[in-house]
Order: C-alpha cells, then sequence, then structure tokens
C-alpha cells in the first residue's frame, strides 16, 4: 500500500439535472435557460435526445455558475467529458433502419456523423465553442466516474481551465421494451468544474456555496493510491439541503446502483454471476451516473 | 506541465498488412496496398467498393470482428511486454467508433431484439467482454471520439498510470469495416474510388480500413527496475476540438494545432526537437489541407523542413484503431531510424509547405516524433512518443 498521496481538489460551480422521460427531455424542464428551453426549438432540429438533453443540462449547468448562456467565441480552455452507456442510440438506430431499408447507397449522410457516440460531446462544443478536450466514456454506470475523473486531471494537468461533464442516457423505446428498463427517475446531469478560485468565487450562485470534489489524484503524483472522488462536505462548507451524506463516496454509490440489473432479470443477488451482463460489474445503465450526482442534491 | 515519461514495453498489431507488428512495419516500408473488394449487398451503387480488410487465418473467438482483432493484437502485445504486476492493478483503455455496428441489423430489424442484440451493440460491454478474454483485472474504460479515439486511448490510459490508479494499462484501439461505416462515408461522399492518396493533389477521399493496436504501457521506473525491454516511451498527450462543425475540419488547422501544441508543452519539447510526424493524412480533400495548416501554425517557419508521413495508403483509415496502430508505426520508424513512404503520393498538393515523405524510405535519426489523430465532431489528439532511451 502507499503511505502517502497528496490530493488535489477541484471546484463544482454549476450544476442541473434535468429529467428525462421515455422519449427525452421533459417538456419545458423547469430551470433550463432560453434559448434551450423547448427542446422541439429549432436549435434541436435533427439532434439525437441525448445531444439534446446534454446541452439543456450544460446551459442549466452554466446558468447556475453564472457563465454566458450563449457562444463567446473560441475558447482553447474550456472542454466537455461526457459519460454514457448508449450515447446516440436514437440516431444509431435510425440510420441503421434506414441502411435496412433503403440499402447502402441510400443512406443520410446527416444522421452518420450524429450516430457517432461522441456527437453529444462535440454538439456542446459546438455551442459554446469549447475548444478544449472533448471526450465521451462509454463504460456503462463507470462512465460517470470516468468522465468525472478525466475532467478534473483535465483541470489539474493544466490542459483547461474549466470542464462540462455530462452523464446519462436518454433510452430509446425498443431497449427499455426489450431489457424492461425504466425511465423513472432517469435523468442526464450536467456539471462545470473549475480550478481557478477566482472562478470557484464567481459561483456564489450555487446554493450552499461552490462544492468541492476533493481526493482528486494529481495526474503528476507517482505516489497516488486512491483514485475514487470523495465529496469533501467540510471544505466546501455547505450547509442545508446541500449537506452531503457521509456515504456520498462515488465508489459506494456505484457499488450500491451496480444491483440496478438485478430487478431487470429476477436473479437477485446470483445477478452478476448469471445474469446477462456476464457477471460483468458495468450494466449499461449510466444513468446510475446520473443519480449519484442527484443524490449530491444540488439545485 | 511535464509529466512522467511513461514506457511502452509491448505492441500487438492487426491491420490489412497482416497479423504481428513485423507484418505491419514490412508491409509499411515495403509500401504495400493490400486493398480488396468489401463484400457486401448494394455495395455496387456506392462511389468506392474497396476496403482494407483483416484476413486472419483463424477464428478470433468473438462475435463482433473489432473486439477479434483487439484480442489478437493485445495478446501479441502481452507476450512482449511480460508483465509483472497485481492482477487487479493492470487496465485496458479502448478507444473505437464503430464495434459492434455490425450487430445493429439484428437490433432493428426485430422490434423485440433480444438482450442479447443489445449488449452486442454496447461498447463498455464490449470491452468488458474483451477484459475477461484476455484478464484483465484492473480498470476497463472504454472512449468514443471517433477517429481520435485510438490516439485518445493512448493518453489516457497514460493519465490511469500517472494518477496511479493502474500499474499498467493496455491501450487499444480497435474497429471494423461495416455496412454502417461503409455506407456513411459515401453518404458524405468521402471514399476514394481508387485506393487513397494523401496529401496528393489529386487525392479523392479516404480508404476504409479495419483492425486494432495495442500498446502495453507503464511507467518508465517500473519497467526499467523489473527489466523490461522498453520500445519506446510516451512523452506527451493533448486532445483538443475544433468546435467549428459536426464533419469538416477547421480549415485554418486551430483546432489541431492545440493539440499538437499542448502535447509538445506536456513533454517539455521544443518543436526543433521533433524528428517528424505521423499525419492522420486521411486522403481526404478537407482533412489534408486542414492538418497541413495546423502544422504550419504549431511548426511555423520549421514546418516545411520535418518530414511528415501517412499510413492510411497502406492500411486504409482504420478508424478507432488508427491511432493506435499509427502510433506502433512511429515507434517502428523511431526503433529502425525509416520513415516509410507515404502510399499512393506522387503529386504532392502541399510541397514547400510540408516535406512529405513519398516514393521511398528515408532515413532519420529523430529520437521524438509527433503523432495526429482527428475525427467527426472536430476531435483532434496528438501525443509525442520517443526513443527507448532518451530519458
Amino acid at each position: 500500500m502507499t503511505a502517502f498521496c497528496v490530493h488535489h481538489s477541484v471546484q463544482v460551480s454549476g450544476a442541473f439535472i434535468l429529467p428525462i422521460g421515455s422519449g427525452g427531455a421533459k417538456q419545458g424542464a423547469v430551470g433550463v435557460p432560453e434559448p434551450f428551453a423547448d427542446p422541439s426549438g429549432a436549435w434541436a432540429r435533427r439532434l439525437d435526445p441525448l445531444s439534446v438533453a446534454a446541452i439543456q443540462a450544460v446551459a442549466g449547468a452554466r446558468q447556475m455558475a453564472k457563465l454566458p448562456s450563449s457562444d463567446l467565441g473560441p475558447n482553447a480552455r474550456e472542454g466537455i467529458c461526457v459519460g454514457t452507456a448508449y450515447g446516440s442510440q436514437q440516431t444509431r438506430l435510425r440510420y441503421a433502419s434506414r441502411l435496412l431499408s433503403h440499402g447502402l447507397a441510400n443512406t443520410n449522410p446527416i444522421d452518420f456523423p450524429d450516430s457517432v457516440d461522441g456527437a453529444p460531446a462535440a454538439h456542446v462544443a459546438l455551442t459554446w465553442h469549447l475548444m478544449g478536450p472533448s471526450l465521451t466514456f462509454l463504460s456503462g454506470v463507470e462512465s460517470a466516474r470516468r468522465a468525472l475523473i478525466s475532467a478534473a486531471q483535465q483541470l489539474l494537468l493544466g490542459t483547461a481551465d474549466r470542464m462540462h461533464v455530462v452523464v446519462g442516457d436518454v433510452y430509446d423505446a425498443r431497449l427499455t421494451g426489450s431489457q424492461k428498463i425504466s425511465t423513472c427517475g432517469n435523468a442526464v446531469v450536467a456539471v462545470v468544474l473549475e480550478r481557478s478560485p477566482s472562478e470557484s468565487a464567481r459561483a456564489s450562485s450555487m446554493e450552499g456555496g461552490a462544492i468541492e470534489l476533493a481526493g482528486v489524484p494529481h495526474p503528476t503524483d507517482t505516489a497516488c493510491e486512491i483514485v475514487d472522488i470523495d465529496v469533501d462536505a467540510e471544505a466546501s462548507d455547505v450547509g442545508g439541503d446541500a449537506q452531503l451524506d457521509d456515504t456520498s463516496g462515488v465508489s459506494q454509490l456505484i457499488d450500491a446502483w451496480c444491483g440496478a440489473c438485478a430487478p431487470l432479470n429476477g436473479m437477485g443477488a446470483s445477478c452478476h454471476a448469471e445474469c446477462k451482463c456476464r457477471g460483468l460489474r458495468a450494466f449499461p445503465i449510466s444513468a446510475a451516473g446520473g443519480q449519484l450526482l442527484a443524490f449530491l442534491k444540488w439545485g | 506541465m511535464r509529466v512522467e515519461p511513461v514506457a511502452i514495453t509491448g505492441m500487438g498489431a492487426v491491420s490489412a498488412l497482416g497479423h504481428g507488428v513485423n507484418a505491419l512495419w514490412s508491409g509499411l516500408v515495403e509500401g504495400c496496398r493490400p486493398f480488396s473488394t468489401f463484400q457486401a449487398a448494394g455495395i455496387d451503387a456506392c462511389r468506392s467498393v474497396i476496403a482494407g480488410r483483416v484476413s486472419l487465418d483463424s477464428a478470433v473467438g468473438s462475435g463482433c470482428s473489432s473486439v477479434g482483432f483487439a484480442i489478437l493484437a493485445a495478446k501479441e502485445a502481452v507476450s512482449a511486454a511480460q508483465l509483472q504486476y497485481p492482477h487487479d492493478r493492470v487496465g485496458v483503455v479502448l478507444g473505437s467508433t464503430a464495434m459492434g455496428d455490425n450487430a445493429l441489423d439484428r437490433v432493428v430489424s426485430d422490434v423485440r431484439a433480444s438482450s442479447r442484440a443489445w449488449l452486442d451493440v454496447n461498447k463498455g460491454l464490449l470491452t468488458q467482454g474483451l477484459g475477461g478474454a484476455i484478464d484483465i483485472g484492473g480498470p476497463r474504460t472504454t472512449i468514443n471520439t471517433a477517429c481520435s479515439s485510438g490516439t485518445c486511448a493512448i493518453g489516457l490510459a497514460c493519465q490511469q498510470i500517472w494518477s496511479g490508479e493502474c500499474d499498467a494499462v493496455l491501450a487499444i484501439g480497435c474497429d471494423e469495416v461495416s455496412r454502417y461505416t461503409f455506407s456513411g462515408f459515401h453518404a458524405l461522399r468521402a471514399l476514394d474510388p481508387k485506393p487513397c492518396s494523401p496529401f496528393d493533389r489529386k487525392r479523392a477521399g479516404l480508404t476504409l480500413g479495419e483492425g486494432a493496436g495495442c500498446l502495453v504501457l507503464e511507467r518508465l521506473n517500473a519497467a526499467r527496475a523489473r527489466g523490461a525491454r522498453v520500445i519506446g516511451q510516451v512523452l506527451g498527450f493533448a486532445a483538443s476540438c475544433d468546435a467549428y462543425h459536426l464533419t469538416a475540419p477547421d480549415p485554418t488547422g486551430h483546432g489541431a494545432a492545440v493539440a499538437m501544441t499542448q502535447a509538445l508543452r506536456s513533454a517539455e519539447l521544443d518543436i526543433e526537437q521533433v524528428g517528424f510526424i505521423n499525419a492522420h493524412g486521411t486522403g481526404t480533400v478537407l482533412n489534408d489541407a486542414a492538418e497541413v495548416a495546423g502544422i504550419e501554425c504549431c511548426f511555423g517557419a520549421l514546418a516545411s523542413r520535418i518530414p511528415v508521413y501517412s499510413i492510411k495508403g497502406n492500411t486504409g483509415h482504420t478508424l478507432g484503431a488508427a491511432g493506435a496502430i499509427e502510433a506502433i508505426a512511429t515507434l517502428c520508424s523511431l526503433r529502425h531510424g525509416i520513415i516509410p513512404p507515404t502510399a499512393g503520393l506522387s503529386d504532392g498538393e502541399f510541397a514547400g509547405r510540408i516535406d512529405c515523405v513519398h516514393t521511398a524510405v528515408r532515413k532519420t535519426s529523430a529520437t521524438y516524433a509527433l503523432s495526429n489523430s482527428f475525427g467527426f465532431g472536430g476531435n483532434n489528439a496528438s501525443i509525442v512518443l520517443a526513443a527507448p532511451d532518451v530519458t
């Protein structure tokens, strides 16, 4: 075991939880700023539902962080990390359906790039002209943790000053139907991470003040062993509704949510040994990753 | 910020040039272009019918070709590395953009698609299956940044090592030619009817390819301490986004230059120290022009004197595998002191602006090189690679 490890921290200066229904973001989701409040608006035309939700959630998180809602021009110091299990599944399926029905040479050139799982990150980057890292993680429930850690590490490495993190899925009805996934409580969550103290000071609109994600291993530490992000309630000086439970460690929460596949197949405790997730720890419900942020009771 | 060098102690490759790093390297040096007709219903109506297909003698043990390629590449790399770390301290980061797409037909053709079909199109679960097949006990991470996925996998693997999460990480890029990707690039009019010709005046698009590349990464000091054979080093990595267009690159090359510049900065290298550049070089009109602009933006007046080459005229564009396969090619160049020619290039459009290696191999004494990958969504990624003994 490593005896010494210097943990650093980054600030969460904005967060937003976007409720997701069976067809995507719910109409009139409270708190999404203009011009992104209406998911059927021109800005969302032809975008995959996850891209739409990602933009709405980021708009909400940026508003909380008191950042401009519109594009201010090229910004090489801001980036985005997305964590999702199924990515742009609706567009992917739409494209594949047309391929099947119309043949190889008659597919839709607009749908093809939008069907790539990195498209939601790309659309967020395009919307706010983010020229920093744009990364998409597809590791089931682990995706959220990966996206958070990677975003924090970009800040600590100095490759970005501000990172947006979006986690979640908008399930296609065919998926929820075949796997009996409930969309109840589903959400796409966005947070804005920053390193600069001046930036976090600006984010005073956040209830209880800026929350600090501590325990992020510094990328250049050579002796780090612990990599879980722990939410440091004392360091963040939060109170009231933002008070954090002692059990809010990301890993613990992910462990709890890993059991989420059990109800889908009725195998209960033996799920991981026998079920269709092949005994794998990462079941494709990255909305669970979103829920871990909901657990923090932001907003 | 300077980061600790990461050692590469194992490599594995599967491509149209054959199975194994040696087959890849000899194919590049000999200028092989083993493209063949992609057999699929309706292919005749497409602008191009060729692709760089992997030819394997034996079954690869998986329903998904990408995973099969990755398993073969990983086994070669692990065999070379002879890792000695605890089981749960070795992870895998897999970059792919089209993995599982061949299973989509089953999902869309049956409204009551089985759970199994859904699992087969889920990249995260495919990576989990891959990790099980090659007995990886640590974290199994999947990343998709389109055609820069392979390079990003290497960069993120380094970050997992730097952070202490893992002692060693297999960075893998893999992808397969599918009806899905073939039709998509056809629809975008991005396919060249002939084998692609990167940086050529008459280039008309890319040629699709498939395969996998795998690099075993670990701390340099730890690798040396255990007596491992160090093949090369990763000194720096950076990713950026054009934020310009979903498919078209920024013609100014600014986003690409950001990735190159930051990668060099993280390696604490001056531009004068870069011996050559392994370009993304797809052969599309827009990509090659934007990459040249990006190189000029990053290297200034030096751009015209740094040798540049692309291997996509040999392997085809292997999408998410490209970054990993091309990193291996770059390391082979550093090791052998030879830069392979850019296959398909005869009349360079950018002569005088960049020094594009073509026609014949060129000798080099370089110890540092840059490898670029770009993709849909304006994704850019660059890594700085070095010879084994530079630090």
